[in-house]
């Protein structure tokens, strides 16, 4: 017995010592974090797939993402309070803090649309065939005060409707399609892969469709930014390298998205992510044109949302806010030109 | 100074003393957010929250949604306070219901209930109904647990007094069991209001389009700590004057109790 | 004429009582001493129907007994007055429980407040009241449904020398009134002898009934001057000469810790 045992060990112990000695020398990765209020929403796409491709970790970036599930507001809260370093968040919560007093700046679109559609129930097919036609009934959004419920306030608005004629419910992400069925709400916002699910099922049909371009330019009459990566100025400032070396990783993702299949990108991510890859290579084709292959933030779309911000008093009347303020393109333009 | 230790101090000097530690923690507050010294994007300031709460007041805003919350902690209240007393008689009356139910109700009691909120609102609905029963589900323990101690607590020199002297079951419950339970339920009635107001809120927190949970929810969001803390302060105002009910209801029904200092 | 027919009988796990058997006559007022333990409290209990007898028979009136008999009251040695109750609605609930209507049950409270001497307290809390006074209204509510039979455990224990007296000789009174049977259970003794017609003394556990002895003093007696006369200081000695050895065993056994 012995005489085998020993060559064994020896071996295992030369391979080990290999091992270790055969990884590579060099600087140690830097760590990042970034919040994300739910990941498995397709306009994260961009910063979840660059971390499962490892565009962070060839960057020399050790990023960490927190799945925070508060949703967005909790998520950019956590970056406004500086226990993260960056969020991905819709630029509504860049320009709410903006309001207060508090700069968060947006240095990578991540999608160019709402990418959130407007479902009714299936019930109401008859009943309910125009914005008009919400009148008094209980509409949901994701949760009071979400990109959802902004969004929501200036399609009424733009219907004629004043927001206290509906009542917006807070119906969160997941549970929307529940909230439907269960006729808690009429109709709701719903984002994806919910919408695409539901739709698919035949539960309800959509009244607006913001996953498109031109379905968004109908229903908000032009360009709107979406979810971006945002940052404090304090770490623009201080480590500027950082936030060159992430939104370079992410610019390659977003070249990447806007070439692939659905069924590529649904390989591509983690099984956890992407569930069904049938279901989510649909709903990735459905919102393909959100993703903008040149990932610079649009100073239109920015400036639609802050007016649609205005209907709910979230930048009140009097308040004057530049797009400019909330977003910076040079780290984008910065990996484009190195290509 | 007095040597014998015992307090010489007037109830108006205390009164005194507690207006001026909160006048003072008040100007600390202010002038720390404008100083610099706290940022008042998180801590809000005590200026920012007097007008916040007066505008809200102007508007009427507030009445609209506390009346919302409040609707739902009462007859939350009041159902779950019903159940538990009604319970809490059955098993102390019938020892072999209590027996067979224990493990039950220790296990659902151990149940963080808040935790069950979005179950709740799953199963019935985002309107008043899903707040009543999470409100319910706090109180009913809470009650039940205090009525069914209070009776079984109850001395049984009197219960068997009273039935010498002739009492039947109905007599035993009214007489001797509903009362000596009472002290028991009253305290616990101050406990729970706390409870109910918790479950309203986080109820509607998760799932409403009206509420003082709503309008906490919507200010977080927006990242108005000032909207945050004035909701809560008018929450807590709710609060202590519903106490302050409480108390002198207990206080009438305790007089025949002998005066404790 | 109301009378008591006792046959062994035990009680719970451990014997309580073993082997009691004496008859009592109606309108008798007879007294059971015996010192700690013997289980003078648990016969009262039994006799009252308040706990089962194991082995045995009581029988009240030539039935048995089974559960409480509504003619029987009780005087426990705790206040077991309903504090939440006012001295009226305390000695009323008796009549209230009965059925009885509601201006009868009135004059009769009115009248036995008055008999103990508490008129112009009806609105009172037993906190409000002094321990004598809470005594008073306990023997109120006890008699007021007017029992045939009273069982008194230690009644008067709790309260000092002076009021002890003077409740003795309250109850003296108000029994000469109506002459119904009357259990009283002690362990002082000279308090036995001044109220009895006949002391029936127990052994230390498991009790068993020592000897019976019958009280020749003349009635009416009051409880301070009764302790002069001649025969009161013969029948103490006779009976502590029995009660002695018991109130010895009992405490030898609860020293070394014995059950019995």
């Amino acid at each position: 017995m012995r005489p085998v045992v020993l060559p064994r060990v020896l071996a295992l112990s030369l391979i080990a010592v290999l091992v270790v000695g055969a990884a590579p020398p060099g600087e140690p990765a830097e760590k990042v974090t970034v919040a994300i209020g739910g990941v498995a929403l397709i306009v994260y796409l961009p910063t979840m797939l660059a971390k499962a491709k490892g565009y962070f970790a060839e960057e020399g970036l050790d990023v960490e993402i927190l799945d925070i599930k508060g949703g967005g507001s909790q998520a950019a809260s956590a970056l406004i309070g500086g226990s993260v370093d960056f969020s991905a968040n819709a630029i509504d919560h860049a320009i709410k803090a903006s309001t207060r007093g508090k700069a968060l700046i947006a240095v990578h679109s991540h999608v160019r649309l709402p990418v959130m559609g407007l479902v009714v129930a299936n019930k109401y097919r008859g009943e309910i065939k125009s914005i008009a036609d919400l009148r008094g009934r209980p509409v949901g959004v994701t949760s009071p005060g979400s990109q959802t419920h902004m969004v929501l306030g200036f399609l009424l608005a733009k219907s004629g409707l004043k927001a206290d004629e509906v009542k917006i419910v807070g119906a969160g992400g997941n549970t929307m399609p529940l909230a439907l069925e269960k006729d808690s709400v009429h109709a709701g916002m719903m984002v994806d892969p919910f919408f695409t699910a539901f739709l698919k099922q035949g539960k309800g049909y959509a009244l607006v469709d913001m996953f498109t371009t031109r379905g968004t330019l109908e229903a908000m009459g032009g360009e709107v930014q979406g979810t971006t990566l945002l940052t404090r100025p304090d770490v623009i400032a201080k480590r500027p390298a950082i936030v060159q070396k992430m939104v370079n990783a992410l610019v390659r993702a977003n070249k990447l998205i806007v070439a692939s299949s659905g069924e590529e990108l649904a390989r591509a991510l983690p099984r956890e992510l992407a569930g069904d890859p049938a279901l989510y290579a649909e709903s990735f084709e459905h919102a393909r044109e959100a993703f903008p292959p040149d990932s610079l933030v649009s100073r239109d779309g920015v400036a639609r949302v802050i007016e649609t911000m205005r209907v709910f008093d979230a930048v009140p009347a009097g308040m004057k806010l530049a797009p400019e303020s909330v977003f910076d393109n040079r780290f984008v333009q910065k990996a484009l030109g190195r290509k | 100074m007095a040597t014998s230790g015992i307090d010489t101090v007037s109830r108006a000097e205390i009164r005194l003393w507690r207006l001026g530690l909160l006048a003072a923690f008040l100007v600390l507050w202010e002038t720390a957010t404008r100083r610099g010294w706290m940022d008042p994007f998180f801590v809000s300031q005590p200026t920012a929250l007097a007008g916040q709460i007066a505008g809200w007041i102007r508007t009427g805003f507030i009445f609209r949604h506390l009346a919302v919350t409040l609707q739902e902690t009462i007859i939350g209240f009041l159902l779950g306070t019903l159940l538990g007393i009604v319970v809490g008689l059955l098993f102390a009356r019938w020892e072999t219901l209590a027996r067979i139910f224990d493990p039950l109700m220790v296990a659902l009691n151990a149940m963080p209930r808040v935790v069950l909120a979005p179950l709740f609102i799953l199963w019935f609905g985002l309107g008043l109904l899903s707040k009543v029963v999470m409100v319910i589900s706090l109180v009913f323990f809470v009650v039940f647990f205090s009525t069914y101690t209070g009776i079984r607590e109850v001395d049984r020199d009197l219960v068997n007094n009273a039935r010498i002297l002739g009492a039947r079951p109905r007599h035993l419950i009214r007489h001797v069991l509903l009362p000596s339970a009472l002290t028991w339920i009253f305290s616990s009635l101050r406990t729970s209001v706390g409870f109910a107001l918790i479950g309203a809120v986080v109820g509607e927190y998760l799932g409403s389009h009206e509420g003082m949970g709503w309008v906490i929810s919507y200010a977080e969001s927006m990242f108005n700590a000032t909207g945050v803390l004035a909701g809560l302060l008018v929450l807590m105002a709710a609060v202590i004057v519903i106490d302050v009910g409480l108390k002198r209801l207990d206080a009438r029904f305790s007089y025949w109790k002998p005066i404790a200092k | 004429m109301t009378r008591r027919f006792a046959l062994p009988r035990e009680a719970r796990e451990f014997t309580a009582i073993e082997d009691v058997s004496f008859e009592i006559s109606g309108g008798e007022f007879v007294s059971i001493v015996g010192p700690s333990g013997c289980g003078k409290s648990t016969l009262l209990g039994l006799i009252a129907g308040l706990a089962p007898v194991t082995a045995g028979r009581i029988t009240l009136d030539g039935r048995g007994v089974d559960g409480v008999h509504p003619r029987l009251g009780f005087v426990f040695q705790r206040d077991a007055l309903f504090p939440w109750k006012t001295v009226a609605q305390n000695v009323g609930l008796p009549l209230l429980f009965r059925g009885v209507d509601a201006g009868t049950a009135r004059a009769r409270v009115a009248d036995w407040i008055a008999r103990i001497g508490l008129t112009g307290f009806e609105r009172y809390h037993p906190h409000q009241l002094s321990g004598g006074m809470r005594k008073r209204v306990a023997l109120a509510m006890t008699l007021v449904h007017e029992p045939e039979i009273v069982l008194m455990d230690e009644p008067f224990g709790a309260l000092d020398v002076q009021t002890r007296n003077l409740m003795e000789n309250d109850l003296l009174d108000i029994w000469a009134q109506f002459r119904r049977t009357v259990v009283f259970v002690t362990h002082d003794l000279e308090e036995a002898i001044a109220l009895s017609d006949r002391i029936v003394v127990m052994t230390a556990a498991p009790g068993r009934v020592k000897a019976v002895y019958r009280i020749t003093l003349p009635r009416p007696r009051s409880v301070t001057e009764i302790r002069f006369h001649p025969d009161f200081g013969r029948l103490y000695e006779t009976i502590w000469k029995d009660l002695k050895d018991e109130v010895r065993l009992g405490y030898e056994r609860n020293r070394h810790g014995l059950a019995g």
